[in-house]
């Protein structure tokens, strides 16, 4: 395969539609990366839960993918937003996953699905995910 | 394949018609998928896949049904899903299967997300009739 450059996207949040324009993208740029079809669906999936959450919970924000082909290859996602935070992250991410309200997996079911979930959220002034996940 | 999944044992069933009874298709799938030995990202992705059958139930047809079985082949376990309903069925399954059709409720994969995640999927549907979908996951071992 051709070397391709590392790419980075840029999509504010603000609805659904723009939930559903970063998925759709995240999954090309996943699969132009090389990952297998059900792989870059993961990778989906988690795109959308973030977003979902951002337009949820605060209403904006932004999300950022980013395809790494340089030395190694892997899909950076950044989610960020100026909400009033997640009051307990630990509770959270130990919570079993579940579709509460029918929606959604968590974080904790979306951390699965990638290699490395950071999530770094501060009491009113926001909360910035980073997930990756690396091509084997 | 689908003579496999014909051959599962059902281990639960669930009636879907509301947001509640989502969620628990989804966690009795979780309960079954990690008794057959789905773990990690795998038993992920089987909640996905009923999350989103299931949201097609209420948003679409209203009412239905998700039926949970244990298949198995050569030693190893895996999960069947089979949703039913008696809905106004799908007109155009293939169109259903682009990814991006659906965008309601759900986690927005729609059936196409579903379909990509598991090792088996297949639908049929009839318009008037109903719909049903029949998926499978394997265990690890299997592959």
């Amino acid at each position: 395969m051709a070397e391709v450059q590392s790419q980075k996207e840029y999509f504010p949040i603000n609805s659904l539609v723009d939930v559903v324009r970063a998925r759709r993208r995240g999954l090309e740029m996943a699969q132009a990366l090389g990952f297998p079809l059900a792989e870059a669906t993961k990778i989906a999936v988690v795109i959308s839960e973030l977003g979902r959450n951002i337009e949820r919970y605060v209403g904006q924000g932004s999300i950022t993918v980013t395809a790494h082909s340089e030395d190694e290859k892997y899909i950076l996602i950044v989610a960020q937003d100026n909400g009033a935070g997640i009051p307990d992250v630990d509770r959270v991410m130990a919570g079993g996953y579940s579709t509460s309200g029918g929606l959604g997996l968590g974080l904790s079911g979306s951390k699965r699905l990638m290699d490395k979930f950071d999530i770094n959220s501060i009491a009113g002034v926001g909360t910035t995910i980073k997930a990756v996940k690396w091509l084997r | 394949m689908s003579g496999k999944i014909e051959d599962s044992m059902t281990k639960a069933r669930v009636v879907v018609r509301q947001d509640t009874d989502i969620v628990l298709a989804c966690q009795k799938g979780r309960a079954l998928a990690e008794q057959v030995g789905i773990k990690g990202d795998s038993q992920v992705v089987v909640v996905i896949a009923i999350s989103e059958v299931a949201r097609n139930i209420v948003n679409y047809a209203g009412c239905g049904e998700i039926v949970l079985g244990v298949i198995g082949q050569d030693g190893r376990q895996g999960i069947s899903i089979v949703a039913r309903d008696e809905g106004p069925g799908i007109s155009d399954i293939g169109k259903a299967l682009q990814d991006g059709y659906s965008t309601g409720g759900g986690l927005g994969l729609g059936l196409a997300g579903a379909k990509r995640l598991m090792d088996e999927f297949e639908v049929t549907s009839e318009p008037g009739k109903g719909t049903t979908i029949t998926m499978a996951k394997w265990g690890r071992n299997g592959h």
